[in-house]
Order: structure tokens, then C-alpha cells, then sequence
């Protein structure tokens, strides 16, 4: 099949940025959508053009790289799937894609689809871990996880840390990746010391780096490649309640 | 030239005690005086950057991804073992030892081998304490599943995603310490080379792929955790960015490279379906616990899968290796797959796959159960394939997976150039001729949380800090060396893409040095491999400049060195005239197909020096000496 | 085969649409120095958390909503008639610090509401300077991204119903104080019978009322979430509940400007 592809192409940060209209040929339907770039961006250097520069690596939907806004939605129109599994099935002959980057401030621009997302590395970095040192840790079964909470820690812990959530959310908020990583390490034993200073500190990180406030829009929800649930917002919220109620 | 391993001596289970209790200490307070670099931020890069940072080293952790998180440790499924015997069915830390050694047919240290099998136990309670969410039982215990190539059930998992969650685990810790600033994090930084001055590593230099920018880092030490090379073979279930260039880099520089004909070829991915294909995609080996392998027992069978009845299918996991059945390890697998695909009772539209089906587990478990085990998979599963997992038999075939060559190091992970150190997949210790399922997790966390912060400290504690700085002459010689490569690179203007060299040497060595390698086809290898090379200096077309973010010079890069690479790996294979593990010679079979070792003449390391680019590079041997174990044939009938 | 149900896709036929996305994209970053230097302000004078912000929002959000059912109470008695509506005014009256410090307390919570609530969208709408040239919504609704102008729709509202009804300064012909019922006491039955004849007010009272009815369907289930009461379960059941108590404070209150108008109340 072809395609109208309308790539945005930025050259750096500070460069004019537009839509640029751009042909994909013979595009089957067992590619994925990235194959389907590659295959336009061969052709690009064959023909001496800079070539789409977009984010990817693992190809299998787990190291949440690509980042790619396909026809309005963050990884393209098929639930719960990243960019890099969407296949071109979903699509059909004279199809117009448009293909943007992730937007928002606390992710500025690269090149072409690229932003940079090192601000999210920053939320975790403020307190998203467990202050755990290396070597001395009791014995795995020291402390028995209820199975219950065990699954809802794994539910959350299944964020790839894409950044789909701040793309979709029309606040360009990250809620939902900072509450992933709050809940999973609130609803187990060896998190819950520092559960109320670790989503105090995370959420202000949040707004330091410049995303903007949750409202409930759920957008992020329909967005997440990896189904992540807005309830752990909830439970994000509960645990800053609760901190400052016992900071009273 | 015989090299030597360094291996404490004494009974095996005292050894990594005796080590500890004999190895030089940097006084806390001098700790911060040492400069360390970790490049990668994987299992072991992150692990270790972590715990040398917590140490109160001064650490400088280098990716070329956008963030620590999207190594790809990340894409490890099935889980990761330990000794712990929580299911009182008799394991014990010798029997990993044993399993381990055993799965990697006898060309393993044992002394590594049985060193890692006692750590396996701290790395799950680090783990946990942590914050990885492992699986549980009802009762709160930590749950278990049993995996390829053991008959005990000793794989500790996170669903379907330990990789991910371990790694989440030492990414958070290495976040921990970037706050508390004893790690700097270079993020999209491509290491291209080593700096080495009078012989010991003492700095990289990287180039920042988002400015193009070629700087140097000086240190008193260099880990190197950089993942594996199958991406040689251009199709592989590695991440796009994996490469040999950081390690080959640093062979070229002087440090042996041990065993590359050793690559791991994973039985269970989703076959291949056109030209485009740009990865092939795994699917955790645990699928094999419920799901059955079969083909049609008539060649050339075009009927879909549920008009061929019981009596017309062949399961012939289950009929050549009764006792392990569809568990049998990778390399057999893989083989075994390759085999009825060559007998054309091969399924698909390219007859290049085996079904794996899963009819009778649900049947037997219920198809709620099933989801519950595989869900995640079977979904994967279905958006690259379009079939529902459920309904009809997957297919699978063979895809290259893991590297258990690497850079050559002793019992301290130090190669034969002192101060770098070899973590991880990078390094070629643990595994031998092949690895079993479920340990690359734990020698990665191994290596990076419990063997380097002893080992770094005794090479340490030898050094004065800070003698060597990036003033040095060296470090400006290996920025001009990085420049003066992609000058040429950019300036050749040829007609073909790098990945279009890529491609072509994917099929050389996919053809001529995959799964069943001869001395013909090694041959033809090698006379191919060259050619394609001088091609590609002569013909590849890098558009774009040196300094802007340019994928394509990325790429040109890497493919480049995999063409110099792809050389060495097939000298190696070449040489190895036995079959084991992952390294199977057609010369070499039993009358049943099975790998032939040849004790005798093969029972070493074969570890290969840099000669310069057109002499042959030079063999070293370190020879594996086994006190503890009986090197029997690998059976897993 | 399933294709995409978005926008993009549907008029990217009209190519006078393409057009003028593209050019407001070439355009690059949108600037939007007011907002930005407004948003620089409130960082300054306030150092909210994201989530206790959110929760100051929902709290006075609630309070108000509390309100409108103590409010609707009162004014369902002008359906006891005249009678009704005018015994309840002047009950009110006997009590003037209770109704006042009532008056405070709405005020202080209306004020921290909006307060908040152009706070959060400065900072909402700064978070994200470039826009997309294609947008397709998944999960959000028209309701839940104009909270911002159902607010102010509702404040215009709220300052056209104080001078109506409170301050009586609109209409001083047919305001209470200058009505008197049989009793001889101030006719608000008769001032609200009235205004409600008036064709233009009944109007705007309806806009003004769907206008609050759109804002409380996001914002009870919103506040709820807030406040972290809600769970995957629950939350579903609580938008089903939010859509439903606003629609009832929708039909409840404009019961009264229509039965007026429709001349069912005289």
C-alpha cells in the first residue's frame, strides 16, 4: 500500500520546525510501523535527504524509546501498544499519517521526533527507589507480600517510562508515570518508610521540571502502551494526603 | 601464549571466600578520590555504577540511549534464578554450579561458575529489597517457576517482565546516587574508544550523539558493560542500538577477545516475514513449560494446524529428549527446530517455523490460566502476527540472542589490560559454549552489585588516584583516531546505506557461521566478510555532519566494526574444530545429531589479541582445568 | 480492518484545513508571554504542591456543591407557594451573623476555587508551549477540557444572580424590597415569579445552569479522585454518579425558572 506520510521535521531546538509531506511506497502490511520508516528513510538517503531522526531501540515494546504522536494519539491508534508494535495492518492504501513528537515543555525538542525526556529521570531521581543498600538486605522471604499487593506493585511497575502519558495529557502533566512508580513502591513492605516523603518529593520534581497539573482528563490512561490505570493517581493522591496528615 | 585465570586456589566452595578475605581495601576516606567510568547502564553497567557510586567512588556512569532505563536488560522475560531451594525439590548452590557448567557444555570457568551460583541467593534479596515486585504466592512467599536445561524450579519472575523490573531495580539505585552525586550520568554518549596509557585503561572517548561533540574522560578505572554482539548477524532479538563497537574498540586497543564464536541462538521468537524485518522478537523461553513443539510428520504439509490430527504430528522435542521433553536447553531446541525445517515439515508461509502449541495446557489448566501465566505474551504474540495464541498453535523459530563471548577477564573481571574491567554480557566468563535460560540476569547483577566493588577495590588499592589525567597525550591521540574515522566515514559518498551492509553481512553469517557451521562454509565466510568490507569503505553513503544528532553515522559506526568483527568470529568458529554448546561443527555429531566435544584438544579459552588490521590476529589460551566437576556428555535425553 | 476514528484522518480531504494547521505549525513555538509571565508569578507566591493544589481545588469544589444543595433546599419552597419562599426569607433574616458567616465562608471557597483554577490552567496551558497539528482525543471530553470556561461561565453567571436576586440592583421595580406580600413582608415569591417571566433572564439562567451542570459532571468525579476516592472498580460508577447528581441539580433548579415561564407557577 501507499501512504501520505506529514512528518514534523525540526533540525535542532532552536530551528523553525514544520509538516513535511513525505510519500511512503509498497508499504506492507506485516511491517511495523518503525519498518515503515526505515524503509522511507532508506530511500531519503538515497536520494542525498536527511533521513526521519526518530527515537527507537528495542523494537519489542518494552524499553519505551520510540515516541511518536501518530494522527493525534501518543503510539498511534492501537490500544495498549507502542510505536514500535504498531504494525502497518492497522492501516490502509492512501492513508494520511501525521507523525509528530512528543509535546511538551519539560520536553524540549531534538530533532525531528526526538525530544528529550531526561526530565522524567529527574522525578525518579528525586525519590523514586527504595534508599536500600547494596549487600545486607534480609532474606527475600524476611517479610511476606501479600499476593494481592504484590500484583498491584507489578500492575504499576509496568510503566516503560515512554512519556505517552505527558504527550496524551492535555496539561502535558506526568500524573500518571510519577504515581506508577509511587504506588508500586507504597503498596509493598519495603517501600512504605519512605512512601509519604518519596510522593511528596516526586510530585514537586514533577512541577520543577515544568509539566503541568493532573485534572482528571484520564487521557493518559487511554494512552499508556502498558494499560497503566489511573487509579494508581488515586493512590498517588491518597499518599501525599496522608503525608500531610501525619506532617500536621 | 598460555594465559592465566587467576583463580583463587583451595576447595571450590572457599574460594571467593578465601579471595575476600586476601583482597586489598581503599580506605573509605580515599574512596572519593578515585575516578571510576562505567559505560552502560544495563543490569551490570547500572548495578555497578550504583554500588561503586555507594561506595563513595566518584563514578561517571556512559549510555548512548536518552536514559539509563532503556538498556536492554530491560527486554529479558523469564526471570532469574537462584539457589535458594524455597521449593525444598533439592537444589542447592553446587547444583546451580553443576547446571550452570553443565549447560554451558564444559567450556566455563569453574571457579567463576561456582562463584556466581553463590551470589545468586544476595540478588534476590537485594532485589526484593528493592522494591521488585516478584511474583508471590497466596501465602506471600516468593513463587518460583522452572525453566530450561534444570529439573528444579528455581527462576524467581516478575511476570513476564523480570529484565524490565530488575533493571527498573538497579536504575533506581543508580538514581539514588546521580541525586546524592556520586554518579554523573552521560546519557546519549556513544563510547568509540579507549584510551590506554602504558598499558593500563585509564579514560574512553565518547561522542555525544546529540551535538556530535568528541571529548575524552579520564579515570583510575574502566568498566566496560556493554552488552553482547549478535547484532553481527543484523537480525537478532537485540535492541537496534547493541553493538560491538565499545568492546571491539578496546580489543583493538589490546584486550583479548575471548570465545566470539560462542552466540546463543534462542528457540523460541516469531519467525521472520519479509526483507523489511529489523529485529526478531523473543518470546520468553517459559512458554516451553506449557506449550507443546510439534510439526507435521508428512513434508511439505500446507494444511492449517487444527486439520492435522494427533497421529500426523511429530513432537519431536518430546520424542528425542523424553526426560526433558519441551524444556530441553537452547542450543538442542534451536537445532532441533532448524533440522525439521530442513527436512521441509517446516510450518508458515516460509516454512521457516514450528508450532508451539498450547491446546492441551489449556485444555488441562483452563484457558484463564493460561492468560494469567503467558497473557502478556500471547498479546505480543498477536500484534505482530495478526493470530490469536488461544485459538491456533503459535509459530517459532530459532533467532540469535545472546553472546556468551565477550571480552577475555580474570577471576576479578579484568582483561588482560589492567584497570578495565569486563561486566555482564560484555565479558565472556560465566556461560561457557551456552548459556542457560534465566542466568544472564543473574551473572549481569552478579558481576555489577557483588564481584566488582571487591575486585575494583584490590586494583585500587595499588594505584596512586588521579596519576593520569585527560592533560595526557593519549586522550588528544584518541580523539584525533575517533575524528579522522568519521571523516572518512562522512566523506566516502558512496551509493549503498550502512544498513544495507548491514543487512548483506547479516545473511553471510546467518548462512555460513550460524547454527550448524562447517569448515566449508566458515571459509566462504571468510573470504566473503572482506569483501563486503572493502565494499563498504569504498561505497557506504553517511549523510548528514559529524556535528548534529545523524543516526546514520551512528549506524556507519557500528556496521563498520561488525565488519571487522564478523572476521574475528568466524576465525574463532573456524578454529574451534569441536562442537559444543552454542558452536555447532557438522563435523562434529554423534549418530543422533548431538554436539561432539573434543576434551582433548579444545578444553580452553581461546582468547584472540589484535595483531593490526591485516594480520591475523594472535591466539591466546587459558586452559580450563576441572577439579570438581566430570565432563560428561551434555544429555538431556 | 480497524482503522483510526480521529479527526485528522476524516479532513485531511479539506485541503484549506491542512493549510492552515500547517502554517500555525511552521510557526513553531506559539508564544504566549503573558501567560508565562503570569505563571513565573504564581510560582513566586505560591509554593503548592501539584497534588494539595488539586486537593484545594476539589475541597472548595465539594464545599461549593454542598452548598448548592442547602441552596436548592430554600429555593424548592417557592413550589409551597408564596407562602413558602417568603417564611423562608424571613427566617434567614432573624439570624444575620449565622447567615453571614455563611456568606464568608461560600465567598473564602469561591474565591479559592478560581483562585486555583487559573492558576492550574496557566500552568496547564504553559506546559505544553508547541501544539499538536493533529489531535485526537481518546478518553477526555469536551466538558473536562473547558472546566476553565464553564467556571467563568458559571462566575458571570454568579455576579448576574447576586444583582438579580441578592442585591436586587437589576430590576429595583420588582425587587423584594420594594414588593410586599399579604403579610407585609418583602415578596421574594413575587420578585422571582417575575424575573423568571422576563424572557432574556430565564435564558441566561439556563445557560448559566448547564454551564454548572457540565462543570459538576467532571468535577464530582474529579474531586473524588483527588482526594483518592477511587479505585479502578469505583471510579467508572463515580462518573456514572457525577453526570447523574449534576443532571438533578440541573432539572432541579431550572424546575423553577420553567415552571415560571411555562406559567405553571403564577
Amino acid at each position: 500500500m501507499n501512504l501520505n506520510l506529514f512528518v514534523w521535521r525540526q533540525k535542532g531546538p532552536n530551528e523553525p520546525g514544520k509538516l513535511e509531506e513525505i510519500k511512503a511506497i509498497d508499504v506492507s502490511p506485516d511491517m511495523s510501523f518503525l519498518e515503515m520508516l526505515d524503509e522511507v528513510n532508506e530511500r531519503l538517503v538515497h536520494q542525498g535527504k536527511d533521513p526521519i531522526a526518530f527515537d527507537h531501540d528495542c523494537r519489542e515494546g518494552i524499553c519505551g524509546t520510540c515516541s511518536q504522536v501518530i494522527n493525534g494519539v501518543p503510539h498511534g491508534p492501537q490500544e495498549k501498544t507502542t510505536t514500535c508494535q504498531l504494525h502497518m495492518r492497522k492501516f490502509k492504501d492512501g492513508d494520511s499519517i501525521y507523525i509528530e513528537p512528543w509535546r511538551a515543555k519539560a520536553f524540549p525538542l531534538v530533532k525531528d521526533l526526538i525530544v528529550d525526556r531526561s526530565a522524567l529521570d529527574r522525578i525518579i531521581q528525586a525519590g523514586g527507589y527504595t534508599s536500600a543498600h547494596t549487600g545486607g538486605a534480609p532474606d527475600g522471604n524476611a517479610i511476606l507480600i501479600p499476593k494481592p499487593c504484590a500484583d498491584r506493585a507489578m500492575d504499576a511497575a509496568e510503566c516503560i517510562g515512554c512519556g505517552a502519558c505527558v504527550a496524551a495529557c492535555p496539561n502535558g502533566s506526568a500524573m500518571l508515570f510519577t504515581a506508577a512508580k509511587v504506588s508500586q513502591l507504597a503498596y509493598l513492605p519495603q517501600g512504605k518508610p519512605e512512601a509519604a516523603r518519596r510522593a511528596c518529593v516526586m510530585t514537586d520534581a514533577m512541577v520543577q521540571e515544568g509539566f503541568g497539573n493532573c485534572s482528571n482528563h484520564y487521557e493518559c490512561e487511554a494512552a499508556c502502551p502498558k494499560g497503566i490505570k489511573v487509579s494508581f493517581i488515586a493512590k498517588l493522591n491518597r499518599e501525599v494526603l496522608k503525608a500531610r496528615c501525619e506532617s500536621i | 601464549m598460555i594465559i592465566d585465570g587467576k583463580c583463587p586456589t583451595g576447595p571450590l566452595a572457599e574460594r571467593w571466600d578465601k579471595y575476600r578475605r586476601e583482597m586489598k581495601l581503599v580506605n573509605p576516606a580515599n574512596k572519593r578520590k578515585y575516578k571510576i567510568i562505567v559505560v552502560g547502564t544495563g543490569l551490570a553497567g547500572a548495578s555497578a555504577a550504583a554500588s561503586l557510586g555507594e561506595m563513595g567512588y566518584q563514578v561517571d556512569s556512559f549510555c548512548y540511549q536518552d536514559s539509563p532505563r532503556r538498556a536492554h536488560s530491560i527486554a529479558a522475560q523469564g526471570g532469574i534464578n537462584a539457589a535458594k531451594n524455597y521449593q525444598n525439590d533439592g537444589d542447592s548452590v553446587y547444583r546451580l554450579f553443576y547446571d550452570t557448567i553443565k549447560g554451558g557444555d564444559f567450556r566455563s570457568r569453574e571457579s567463576n561458575v561456582y562463584r556466581l551460583a553463590q551470589i545468586s541467593n544476595s540478588i534476590i534479596d537485594q532485589c526484593v529489597a528493592q522494591g521488585v515486585p516478584f511474583a508471590r504466592d497466596y501465602a506471600g512467599y516468593l513463587d518460583n517457576r522452572s525453566f530450561g536445561g534444570a529439573q528444579v524450579s528455581r527462576t524467581f519472575y516478575a511476570r513476564g517482565q523480570t529484565g524490565q523490573q530488575l533493571l527498573l531495580g538497579a536504575y533506581s539505585a543508580l538514581s539514588r546516587q546521580i541525586k546524592a552525586g556520586t554518579v554523573r550520568l552521560h546519557t546519549r554518549s556513544e563510547m568509540l574508544d579507549l584510551v590506554v596509557v602504558d598499558g593500563e585503561a585509564k579514560g574512553i572517548t565518547v561522542r555525544d550523539l546529540v551535538t556530535g561533540e568528541i571529548s575524552s574522560y579520564a579515570a583510575d578505572a574502566v568498566c566496560l558493560c556493554t552488552g553482547g554482539y549478535v547484532n553481527v548477524y543484523y537480525l537478532s532479538t537485540n535492541a537496534q542500538g547493541c553493538s560491538v563497537t565499545a568492546t571491539f574498540r578496546a580489543y583493538k586497543k589490546g584486550a583479548y577477545f575471548a570465545n566470539p564464536c560462542y552466540t546463543q541462538i534462542h528457540p523460541t521468537c516469531i519467525p521472520v516475514t519479509g526483507e523489511h524485518q529489523s529485529k526478531l522478537t523473543l518470546m520468553s523461553e517459559s512458554l516451553r513449560n506449557d506449550g507443546r513443539v510439534w510439526v507435521p510428520l508428512r513434508k511439505g504439509d500446507r494444511r492449517p494446524p487444527n486439520e492435522i490430527v494427533e497421529g500426523e504430528r511429530d513432537y519431536y522435542l518430546e520424542r528425542k529428549y523424553p526426560s526433558f521433553g519441551n524444556l530441553a536447553p537452547r542450543d538442542i531446541s534451536s537445532r532441533a527446530a532448524k533440522e525439521v525445517c530442513d527436512e521441509r515439515r517446516g510450518v508458515g508461509p516460509t516454512g521457516f517455523g514450528v508450532y508451539l502449541d498450547f491446546k492441551d495446557a489449556i485444555d488441562r489448566l483452563g484457558e484463564d490460566t493460561v492468560r494469567q501465566r503467558y497473557g502478556n505474551l500471547f498479546e505480543m504474540y498477536e500484534r505482530i502476527t495478526d493470530e490469536n495464541g488461544y485459538k491456533q498453535p503459535m509459530r517459532i523459530y530459532p533467532a540469535l540472542h545472546y553472546a556468551m563471548g565477550g571480552l577475555w577477564v580474570d577471576y576479578n573481571l579484568e582483561s588482560n589490560l589492567k584497570g578495565l574491567f569486563v561486566l555482564g554480557e560484555a565479558n565472556f566468563s560465566d556461560h561457557g559454549a551456552n548459556r542457560l535460560g534465566a542466568s544472564a540476569l543473574m551473572q549481569g547483577l552478579a558481576d555489577g552489585y557483588f564481584v566488582i566493588p571487591y575486585t575494583i577495590g584490590n586494583y585500587l588499592a595499588q594505584i596512586k588516584p588521579g596519576a593520569v589525567t585527560s592533560d595526557h597525550v593519549a586522550f588528544a591521540e584518541s580523539r584525533e583516531n575517533v575524528n579522522v574515522v568519521t571523516k572518512k566515514l562522512l566523506g566516502i559518498n558512496g551509493r549503498k546505506t550502512p544498513k544495507e551492509f548491514h543487512r548483506q553481512l547479516g545473511k553471510i553469517m546467518w548462512e555460513n557461521v550460524g547454527m550448524a557451521r562447517s569448515e566449508a562454509s566458515l571459509k566462504r565466510a571468510l573470504e566473503l566478510i572482506p569483501v563486503l568490507r572493502d565494499e563498504f569503505w569504498q561505497n557506504v553513503r553517511v549523510v548528514g555532519n559529524g556535528s548534529e544528532l545523524n543516526q546514520e553515522l551512528e549506524r556507519a559506526g557500528r556496521v563498520a566494526d561488525f565488519l571487522e568483527f564478523a572476521e574475528l568470529l568466524t576465525r574463532d568458529a573456524l578454529h574451534r574444530n569441536e562442537s559444543c554448546g552454542g558452536h555447532f561443527r557438522v563435523e562434529h555429531q554423534m549418530s543422533d545429531g548431538e554436539a561432539r566435544r573434543d576434551d582433548d584438544n579444545y578444553s580452553y579459552v581461546a582468547a584472540w589479541g589484535y595483531q593490526g588490521a591485516e594480520t591475523v590476529p594472535e591466539l591466546h589460551k587459558e586452559p580450563l582445568v576441572f577439579e570438581n566437576v566430570h565432563l560428561g556428555i551434555r544429555s538431556y535425553k | 480492518m480497524p482503522t483510526m476514528t480521529n479527526e485528522c484522518t476524516a479532513v485531511t480531504t479539506s485541503a484549506k484545513w491542512i493549510t492552515k494547521k500547517r502554517t500555525m505549525a511552521e510557526t513553531g513555538v506559539k508564544p504566549k508571554p503573558v501567560a508565562q509571565t503570569a505563571a513565573a508569578l504564581i510560582q513566586v507566591t505560591t509554593f503548592a504542591n501539584p497534588v494539595t493544589k488539586k486537593m484545594m481545588m476539589g475541597g472548595t469544589g465539594l464545599a461549593l456543591i454542598a452548598f448548592l444543595f442547602i441552596h436548592l433546599l430554600g429555593n424548592l419552597s417557592l413550589f409551597a407557594g408564596s407562602g413558602g419562599l417568603n417564611t423562608y426569607a424571613q427566617f434567614l433574616h432573624t439570624m444575620p451573623v449565622v447567615v453571614w458567616v455563611f456568606r464568608f465562608v461560600i465567598a473564602l471557597m469561591f474565591i479559592l476555587h478560581v483562585w486555583y483554577a487559573i492558576q492550574v490552567t496557566i500552568e496547564n496551558r504553559t506546559a505544553r508551549p508547541v501544539d499538536y497539528a493533529c489531535r485526537s482525543y481518546q478518553k477526555s471530553t469536551l466538558i473536562s477540557r473547558s472546566m476553565i470556561w464553564t467556571g467563568l461561565i458559571v462566575a458571570g453567571f454568579l455576579i448576574y444572580h447576586l444583582l438579580h436576586f441578592t442585591l436586587q440592583s437589576l430590576y429595583p421595580d420588582t425587587s423584594a424590597a420594594v414588593l410586599r406580600d399579604s403579610l407585609g413582608r418583602p415578596d421574594v415569591y413575587r420578585m422571582v415569579v417575575l424575573g423568571f417571566q422576563n424572557t432574556l433572564s430565564s435564558l441566561f439562567y439556563l445557560t448559566g445552569l448547564l454551564a454548572l451542570a457540565f462543570h459538576l459532571s467532571h468535577g464530582i468525579h474529579s474531586a473524588l479522585q483527588t482526594f483518592g476516592l477511587a479505585t479502578q472498580r469505583t471510579l467508572p460508577i463515580k462518573i456514572r454518579a457525577a453526570f447523574i447528581i449534576a443532571g438533578m441539580l440541573f432539572f432541579a433548579y431550572t424546575s423553577i425558572p420553567i415552571s415560571i415561564f411555562v406559567g405553571a407557577v403564577k
